[in-house]
């Protein structure tokens, strides 16, 4: 059972991961967190389930259009609800956090208000990417839906991964996130890479949404799990980091499965905290965080 | 002249009483007209909102179509309906503002055990009779509460029903999953005290799972290293149906090898098939409710008003609804009153017939007291997906005999 409860909670953590890889862009860029990401992962959920059962939208299509849902919402948002935080508040930006804090905050909660009104209370389940009975590979039971989505997962993480550190964009995100103003100077338009950080962060918490469907029937609320789970992770991992969000989504997903089964269920959400506790002790910044001084 | 004067001042305090009662006539009389019953239900997370939907479409369709009769004593039925969100602090909140805000003679709706236990010391405290329509705890009855009633489901029932069935179906290793509500804990203290007492040859084990989780792989992966024969589960929508989807996708149950035994009585809900595909194929159900009951002449008119107005086929908690709101409405014909002390004392010697039977309370002090004993349930097996309730095959009804012969393997 070790390797099947292993294997599991790498799957889970891949998830994890994906969720909080956009929060820790956004972190790193716009130095907000957002408290509306579970919400991005609910409309994705949401957008995938209607698409293809209210409207009878093929998967090979509902799925990509949960991904544009997701970061068009993160797009609109970034324009109308983020950017004031940058162009008018100043120089010295005073008040910037509780800006944030306080309008994500209510975003989150138009957000679910909005879904309820439009959908109702009710939980819907998406449709499987792949049906068909669970496979056995080397003693661990899959089921194909759970495999490929596992694949397209892993694909969008390591693919963001490689485009942050090897392309063009990448290094423009990286450039704003060390120094913004530097960035601005040397002609990075960080206008722009900020709404590309929120726009491709809410495609990834969409993704994760209209992946997990199948297995956890969106309803308005189902946002506020995975996104306090997001929270822990790019603390975890280090605020900024997406390497730590990786490293930290796929601890948190072993170890929750670990303590849930050797432990308890009952406290399967508390073995992330004490986690992080453990970490923080050890290492203030996080797992991969870097120490940042302000001149 | 001083009498005319006295007889000028008695005129004007006359007239300006008569003048002070008849401008507060409009409040008074609409009081008088209408009976007002509270409404508290879950409309809105983390209970589950399509239980406290499925009731509160009941309770409006009874209230109206006994409106349309004229209502009660000549009063129209008004609910007043209020959210507890399936919580203890929401339940005794609700409580304590129908009673005193609203002025509430009765409280009916709740559909989660935590919500009724709180809401007993506030009926105690006001003396205002609640009529409990599906909390299944045994702590509602065992406190002893006089205003509290319940026509609806209660543990030891479920309970007794359900190892009869694991007896039957010659069970050796069963896993119970229960959820982390007072109905959970309940059910589970109960189910290992019967398996104990009337089948120790069944090896038992049990979960205790947080009905808010989305994940409950690791579960699902002790269970498949345990390899029961029947997997139980209580857990209500949506947390019942992640645990199923998950349980299915990996191959767990339902199987030739392990069955699976839904005792939630979620399988009805409305939207059951919309969250529950293959994993539902072969799932054995626990209900309150069968199509193929032999319904009184009430049940069958309340199934027809119900498809009637909307469009769906009632479930279990709505016939337990609308059995809430009809005994109360039988005690307030018998008491010819709508205050609370009466109705408490008419709801006590309750013996009137429901929409599926005929419906007293207990009064013996225990798990059973105020409660509608012989509250009738059904065992029944869905063989297809997207499986209407009529077509499933009924395994049990309440009195009669367990049927094995039907049931399909997975």
């Amino acid at each position: 059972m070790l390797s099947s409860m292993l294997v599991s909670g790498l799957i889970t953590g891949t998830f994890y991961a994906l969720m909080a890889l956009g929060l820790t862009m956004i972190f790193g860029v716009l130095r907000i967190v957002n408290f509306a990401h579970g919400e991005f992962y609910m409309i994705g959920g949401f957008a995938y389930v209607l698409l293809y059962h209210s409207l009878g939208v093929p998967i090979v299509a509902a799925l990509p259009a949960a991904v544009v849902a997701g970061a068009a919402l993160g797009w609109v948002v970034e324009r109308l609800l983020i950017r004031p935080v940058y162009a008018e508040m100043g120089a010295r930006q005073q008040g910037r956090d509780e800006y944030a804090i306080i309008v994500t905050f209510a975003l989150s909660i138009l957000l679910i208000a909005a879904m309820t009104k439009i959908v109702g209370p009710w939980s819907l389940q998406g449709p499987r990417l792949i049906d068909g009975p669970p496979l056995l590979i080397a003693g661990i039971r899959v089921s194909p839906h759970q495999l490929a989505a596992l694949g397209i997962a892993l694909f969008f993480l390591l693919g963001t991964l490689y485009l942050l550190n090897y392309s063009l964009w990448g290094r423009q995100i990286r450039a704003v996130a060390q120094n913004r103003s530097a960035a601005a100077v040397m002609g990075v338009d960080v206008g722009k890479v900020s709404t590309i950080v929120f726009a491709t962060a809410g495609g990834l918490a969409a993704l994760a949404g209209a992946l997990l469907s199948n297995m956890i029937s969106p309803s308005p609320d189902v946002g506020a799990f995975p996104a306090i789970k997001s929270y822990v992770i790019i603390v975890l991992g280090g605020l900024g980091s997406p390497l730590g969000a990786l490293i930290g989504g796929l601890l948190l997903g072993v170890i929750e499965n670990l303590g849930a089964i050797y432990i308890s269920f009952s406290y399967r959400d508390t073995y992330g905290l004490v986690l992080l506790v453990v970490i923080l002790l050890v290492r203030p910044n996080g797992l991969f965080g870097e120490m940042r001084r302000e001149v | 002249m001083l009498s005319r004067l006295s007889r000028l001042k008695r005129l004007a305090f006359t007239s300006a009483m008569a003048l002070a009662i008849f401008a507060n006539a409009p409040n008074g009389a609409h009081s008088q007209e209408t009976f007002d019953i509270g409404v508290s239900t879950i409309l809105t997370p983390p209970g589950s909102v399509i239980q406290g939907i499925q009731v509160r479409q009941a309770l409006e369709l009874i209230a109206d179509w006994q409106n349309e009769q004229g209502g009660v004593l000549g009063k129209k039925i008004k609910l007043v309906v209020a959210d507890d969100q399936g919580t203890t602090e929401g339940g005794r909140t609700v409580a304590e503002r129908l009673i005193t805000r609203d002025k509430v003679s009765v409280i009916t709706g709740q559909a989660s055990s935590n919500v009724v236990l709180a809401s007993l010391e506030v009926a105690k405290k006001y003396g205002v009779p609640v009529v409990n329509v599906n909390g299944w705890a045994s702590g509602i009855r065992t406190a002893g509460v006089p205003q509290v009633f319940s026509p609806g489901p209660y543990t030891t029932r479920v309970i007794t029903a359900t190892v009869d069935t694991l007896i039957a179906l010659g069970s050796k290793k069963v896993f119970g999953a229960f959820d982390n509500t007072d109905a959970g804990f309940s059910l589970e203290k109960e189910m290992s005290k019967q398996l104990k007492e009337r089948a120790p040859q069944i090896q038992y084990k049990s979960v205790i799972l947080d009905r808010a989780a989305k994940d409950y792989l690791p579960v699902v992966l002790q269970i498949q290293a345990e390899k029961p024969d029947v997997v139980v589960s209580e857990l209500i929508a949506p947390a019942g149906y992640i645990l199923m989807n998950q349980l299915y996708d990996q191959g767990v149950a339902p199987t030739k090898d392990t069955m699976f035994f839904e005792m939630g009585g979620m399988t009805d809900n409305p939207d059951f098939w919309k969250n529950i595909r293959g994993a539902g194929k072969g799932a054995l159900a626990f209900g309150h409710y069968h199509p193929k009951f032999d319904l009184p002449a009430i049940g069958v008119e309340f199934r027809k008003r119900f498809v009637e107005r909307y469009k769906v086929e009632p479930g279990r908690l709505s016939f337990q609804a609308a059995d809430a709101l009809f005994v109360i409405l039988d005690a307030a014909k018998r008491a010819n009153s709508t205050e609370s002390a009466a109705l408490t004392e008419a709801l006590a010697k309750t013996d009137y017939l429901g929409t599926r039977g005929q419906i007293t309370f207990d009064k013996t002090p225990g798990p059973t007291f105020n409660q509608w004993v012989e509250v009738p349930y059904a065992i029944f097996q869905f063989t297809a997906v997207d499986q209407k309730l009529d077509d499933t095959t009924l395994l049990k009804q309440s009195n009669g005999p367990l049927d094995l012969k039907g049931i399909v393997a997975p």
